[in-house]
């Protein structure tokens, strides 16, 4: 059936978002297949590590593609705009949880990871890098976190970076550099050579 | 960024490289510690795997299937993302089309004579032809001696034309006659039984213990045996008849 169809691999994401728009579900699939994971991931980290939340954002996300498939210019990069919305999707959701936090009991049970008073010992058992990392990227600034993701897991350049966060890209640079460098220095148990 | 850290050591880097990444790193170390966060970082990174579940796909596949529901058959006939020689419509075109030319051309080849290889067929209609022309000139020359004994006495001729038509006006007298009588003997045993019957029926009923059934059955009979007398006086007639014909003379 290879033979009469024509493969999508090799398409533009623009282009079978077009196609996606006429109906065609092939294009949804590949676009999915392209972005999917790597969402999911983007919002992993960025919202807090919870899965469930992080699967249901990419459920949303791809929601609003299928059924406002024009919100979509096509001038524009397909990635960037993509990025875009699930960067608005976490910020939407910050704010939400900032009005929950100060409607409840305060706590913010996600930021509790960051706290300084936790378990000594624990902190010694925890040397795997992995987890580490993620706890100091969790600590970060949304839009350090949100940058440094982009750039680095993501693969976007500081210019769609930009794009996707209507911030300027000189912006852009210095918030990915504060967050490397901060990283780094509370990483730097890790380099044996600092040891 | 991350290949000049990655593949260059501090003392490697340009002066306008350094001055790019001033808000990066200052010294040595910090260089250092950056290339090493890198180095671990990328490794983390590969470790990094998100799968999406497979039911968030399914009910995106139906909210898909529930947005643009089956297309109509026309433009699925006609779809504007592929090239025009993979249109349906086309291929099935296309595939008409050889299967009436593949068609048409086999039904021309056998419709040709095979002149070559019918020598003995031909031989045979010949032979069938010869034996037909012959029969066709001998029945000519009885037709025709036939012909030369009635021309030779007309009178003759005109009397055994009147004798069969005179036997069959006699037989079919005698077949209307018959039929005429048949009727009518039906007609009257009938009346007869009825009356008798019904005669029957009103004065002796109770006493007979007859059924009207049984009574019915053999006024049945009856008739049955007459209609069978006069099959029989019909057919003796008949076969008289043929006797005469018979034993006509033939001139």
């Amino acid at each position: 059936m290879a033979l009469f169809r024509p493969s999508y691999h090799s398409e533009t994401d623009e282009k079978l978002m077009r196609l996606m728009s006429q109906g065609d579900k092939r294009a949804f699939d590949e676009i999915y297949k392209r972005y999917a994971n790597g969402l999911k991931g983007y919002f992993m980290r960025m919202l807090w590590r919870d899965e469930v939340k992080a699967e249901d954002f990419v459920h949303d996300l791809f929601v609003k593609v299928i059924k406002n498939p024009s919100s979509f210019d096509d001038t524009r990069s397909f990635k960037t705009w993509i990025y875009s919305v699930a960067c608005n999707m976490c910020k939407n959701e910050y704010k939400k949880q900032e009005v929950r936090k100060n409607t409840t009991t305060g706590i913010d049970q996600f930021y509790s990871i960051s706290d300084k008073g936790v378990n000594v010992l624990n902190e010694v058992e925890l040397n795997h890098f992995g987890e580490e990392f993620e706890k100091h990227l969790s600590n970060l600034k949304q839009e350090h976190k949100e940058v440094f993701s982009m750039r680095h897991f993501d693969g976007l350049s500081i210019k769609e970076i930009a794009e996707a966060t209507n911030v300027n890209e000189g912006t852009i640079k210095s918030r990915l550099f504060y967050a490397t460098k901060c990283l780094a220095e509370k990483l730097k148990e890790f380099n044996p050579v600092m040891q | 960024m991350l290949e000049i850290i990655n593949l260059k050591s501090f003392s490697e880097l340009t002066e306008a490289e350094k001055n790019e990444f001033r808000e990066l790193f200052s010294s040595e170390e910090e260089f250092e510690a950056l290339k090493q966060f890198y180095g671990n970082f990328e490794g983390y990174k590969k470790s990094q795997n998100y799968s999406t579940h497979y039911m968030t796909k399914g009910s995106l596949d139906e909210l898909f299937a529930s947005e643009y529901p089956n297309q109509g058959i026309v433009k699925r006939l006609f779809p504007s993302n592929k090239p025009f020689y993979m249109n349906p419509i086309l291929q099935i075109a296309a595939a008409i089309l050889v299967v009436l030319l593949v068609y048409n051309f086999n039904r021309e080849e056998n419709e040709k004579p095979q002149l070559a290889s019918d020598t003995k067929l031909r031989n045979n209609v010949k032979k069938v032809q010869k034996i037909i022309q012959q029969e066709s000139e001998g029945s000519d020359t009885s037709e025709s001696k036939s012909n030369s004994t009635n021309s030779r006495n007309p009178l003759k001729l005109d009397n055994t034309s009147l004798l069969a038509s005179n036997q069959r006006a006699f037989a079919s007298s005698m077949n209307k006659e018959s039929a005429m009588e048949d009727r009518k003997l039906y007609k009257d045993l009938n009346d007869q039984e009825h009356s008798s019957s019904t005669s029957l029926i009103s004065t002796n009923a109770s006493l007979a213990g007859v059924s009207i059934e049984s009574d019915n059955y053999f006024t049945n009979d009856r008739i049955l045996l007459k209609s069978e007398e006069r099959k029989s006086t019909r057919k003796a007639v008949n076969n008289q008849l043929d006797l005469l014909d018979l034993l006509t003379p033939i001139y």
